[in-house]
This record gives structure tokens, C-alpha cells and sequence, in this order.
């Protein structure tokens, strides 16, 4: 057994040396190097997994938001329809309005024409009348060669007028 | 022809405390996971840069293969540290026992036609080293089953009064331990001794070439011996800390 152990070098000395070698390696290792990585590894997956979660609320947020986008939407169009329709009727009833104003304008308007028509009418009337008294006058006189008394010719001829103008 | 020595060749004494190659080995291993076990803890990130995601995805994998024998995450990170620094350590020590010029730069001994003596040897293929972590991983498996079940219901595993038979498989238990460590140290030792062998072997017959796919192998061999050193350990501990 003895030249066995001698033969395979086994030594007491050396199983210690290896022996410590070994336990400094698994102190060192433990401590620099599966500590930290088991640590960051958790730390990886509780970051994936929050990660993931955050995602899902992201999705469900963004669900939400598309549903209330498309409900905002046909709540704007709805609103935008009836706006227009309610402006097409506001028009129209304006319309209406401005255009009865206008023909009671105009109405107005040709009626004072019209006033100012006939008053001018009556005032050329009696301008002419008077003049159309001069010139008859004047035609009888010079068809009779003197000038009629004045006074009396006038009348007569002014009566004529009246009467002529009467008639009219 | 090589001259193979079972036995790590001693450099130096220190006060009388032998200083082998494989020791040495076994130091620049430890040197090269504490630099990058210090690297990763000093810049870890949320985003991880490639060392960091290195040590992830072997965490990740052992914690995967881990969860699938002690059934649950939270047992795998508690035995994660033992089980992923004996795979690392095994592993590295392996895949750098291969490296150009471990095993064939070194001294010799009585001058240039004595004995020839490689500075650095293959860690696990020193029978004091794979001795060594079945020794511990064989104490720690016991330990995790006493703080889980506590002394007595662990102890009676070994030794039951109930009935002859079951103390006799009881003794057979406590032989197993023992059996356990002669088994897990001379698997790993054999594994790696008989792949530097072969090694030594076709570098000597065919140097040219040759060895190249006996080296392929051996990174293979390095990688699935630590696989299951590390898988029977969870094994181990899954049988030791399960209730009967």
C-alpha cells in the first residue's frame, strides 16, 4: 500500500496545498464572480419581467386610446354634421330675411320713385301750364295784331288751362 | 523514448514543502479564474459585456442541468458555487494541459542528458489533486446533508440499529463514502494520466500531425471529464439531502 502511495506521488502536503488552492478559487468565485451574476441575472429578469408588464399596460393603454380616438371622432363628426346642418338653416332663414328686407327696400325705394316721379310730373305740368299760357297769349295776340287786355285774356286763358289740364 | 512519471515531478522545496508541476499548474489556474472572476465583478451590467456573458451562460447552463437533478432553482444557486468551481477548475486545468509547451518545456535534471522534468503538468493528471476534490466535494456533499437533515436522521443513514440488514447497509453506506473518493479521484486522474500518455505517445511516433486529432479528443475528453465530475457531485448531493 505504502509503494503504492509512493508511487502515485500521493504527498499529505499536497492534498493540503490543492485542498486550499481549491477553497481560496471557490471563496474567490462565490464572491467576485456567482454572487454578482446570480444577482444581476435576477435583477435581468425582474427588469424583463416589469419590462413585459409595462408592455402590456402600454397595449392596454393603447387600446383604450384608439377606442376613444374613433369615439372622439364620430362624437366630432356627428357634432361637425350638425353644425353644418344647423349653419345650411341659419342661412337659409337669413336669406330669407335679407330678401324680404331688400324687396321691402326696393319696394320702398320705387314707391318714392314713383312720389318723386309724380311730383315732378305735377311741377313740369304746371310749368307748362303757365308757359303754354304765355304762348297762347302770345300766339292770339299775334293773330290778332294787338295784345289782348291783359288782365281778362289772361284769365280766360288761364281757365282754358285749368280746364285743359282737368281734363287731362 | 519520454520517460512518463505517474507522479508530478517536484521543482523546487520551499522550507521543506515540495513544489511540483502540477501544483504550479494548479496555481495558474487558480490565478487565470480569479483575474476573470475580479474582471467580470468589477464591470458587471444590466447589458452584459463578453466576459460577463461568458460566466452568464455557464451559470445559466450549469443552473439548467442543476435544476433538472436537485429539482428546483433555489437548490441549484445554493450549491451552484461548489458544483461550477469544481467543473471550472477541472476544465480550465484540463483544456491548459494541452497548451503548447506544458509538458514538453522544462528542465533537466543532472545536467542536459538527465532526467527531464516539465515545468508545468496537466493539474488533474496529479493523483493529489483529483484526491484532493474528491475529498472535498465527498466531506461537503455530507455536510450539505447534515444542515439540511440534521446530524442524527444523516448519521443514521450509516448507522441503523433497526435490524441487521439494515445495519449492514448501513456499513455499506459509509464504505460507498470512502468508495465515492477512490472512484471520482482515480476517473479523473485516469482520464486525464491516459490522454497525456497518449499524448507523449503520438508526439514521439508521428510528431507531425499526428496528434493533432488525439488533441481534439483530449478537449473534448478535458471538457466532458469535468462535466461529470460536476454532474455526479449534483448527483451526489441530490441522493445526500433528499428525505427517505
Amino acid at each position: 500500500m505504502s509503494e503504492l502511495i509512493h508511487e502515485f506521488g500521493v504527498d499529505w502536503r499536497l492534498l493540503l496545498a490543492q485542498a486550499i488552492n481549491f477553497f481560496v478559487l471557490l471563496y474567490v468565485l462565490k464572491r467576485f464572480a456567482y454572487v454578482p451574476i446570480l444577482n444581476m441575472l435576477r435583477k435581468r429578469k425582474g427588469e424583463i419581467e416589469k419590462g413585459i408588464r409595462l408592455r402590456d399596460v402600454a397595449e392596454e393603454n393603447l387600446k383604450r386610446i384608439d377606442t376613444l380616438k374613433e369615439e372622439t371622432l364620430d362624437q366630432a363628426k356627428t357634432d361637425a354634421l350638425a353644425i353644418v346642418s344647423q349653419g345650411v338653416l341659419l342661412a337659409r332663414e337669413k336669406k330669407d330675411e335679407i330678401l324680404a328686407e331688400t324687396a321691402k327696400k326696393s319696394e320702398g325705394i320705387i314707391l318714392e320713385a314713383k312720389r318723386m316721379i309724380r311730383e315732378e310730373k305735377a311741377k313740369m305740368t304746371e310749368e307748362f301750364v303757365g308757359d303754354a299760357e304765355e304762348i297762347v297769349r302770345l300766339g292770339i295776340a299775334r293773330v290778332l295784331g294787338k295784345m289782348p287786355a291783359e288782365k281778362r285774356d289772361q284769365e280766360l286763358i288761364h281757365e282754358a288751362m285749368q280746364a285743359l289740364k282737368s281734363a287731362k | 523514448m519520454p520517460h512518463i512519471e505517474i507522479a508530478a515531478e517536484k521543482l523546487v522545496s520551499f522550507f521543506g514543502f515540495p513544489i511540483t508541476n502540477a501544483l504550479l499548474t494548479s496555481w495558474i489556474v487558480v490565478g487565470i479564474l480569479v483575474f476573470l472572476a475580479v474582471l467580470v465583478s468589477r464591470h458587471i451590467r444590466l447589458i452584459p459585456a463578453p466576459i460577463q456573458n461568458m460566466f452568464e451562460i455557464v451559470v445559466e447552463g450549469f443552473l439548467g442541468l442543476m435544476e433538472g437533478v436537485l429539482g428546483s432553482r433555489k437548490n441549484s444557486e445554493k450549491y451552484l458555487p461548489l458544483v461550477g468551481t469544481l467543473f471550472l477548475f477541472i476544465v480550465i486545468s484540463n483544456w491548459l494541459g494541452i497548451f503548447p509547451g506544458v509538458g514538453s518545456i522544462g528542465i533537466f535534471e543532472g545536467g542536459a542528458h538527465g532526467k527531464f522534468v516539465p515545468l508545468l503538468r496537466s493539474a488533474a493528471s496529479d493523483i493529489n489533486v483529483t484526491l484532493a476534490l474528491a475529498t472535498i466535494t465527498v466531506i461537503l456533499v455530507n455536510v450539505s446533508a447534515i444542515h439540511t437533515l440534521g446530524v442524527g436522521t444523516h448519521l443514521s443513514k450509516y448507522f441503523s440499529f433497526k435490524g441487521p440488514i439494515e445495519f449492514f447497509v448501513g456499513i455499506l453506506e459509509f464504505i460507498s463514502e470512502f468508495a465515492k473518493i477512490i472512484s471520482f479521484s482515480f476517473r479523473l486522474f485516469g482520464n486525464i494520466f491516459a490522454g497525456e500518455v497518449l499524448l507523449v505517445i503520438t508526439g514521439f511516433l508521428a510528431p507531425y500531425g499526428a496528434p493533432v486529432p488525439f488533441l481534439m479528443l483530449e478537449v473534448f475528453v478535458g471538457f466532458i471529464q469535468a462535466l461529470v465530475f460536476a454532474m455526479l457531485t449534483t448527483v451526489f448531493i441530490s441522493i445526500a439531502v433528499a428525505h427517505h
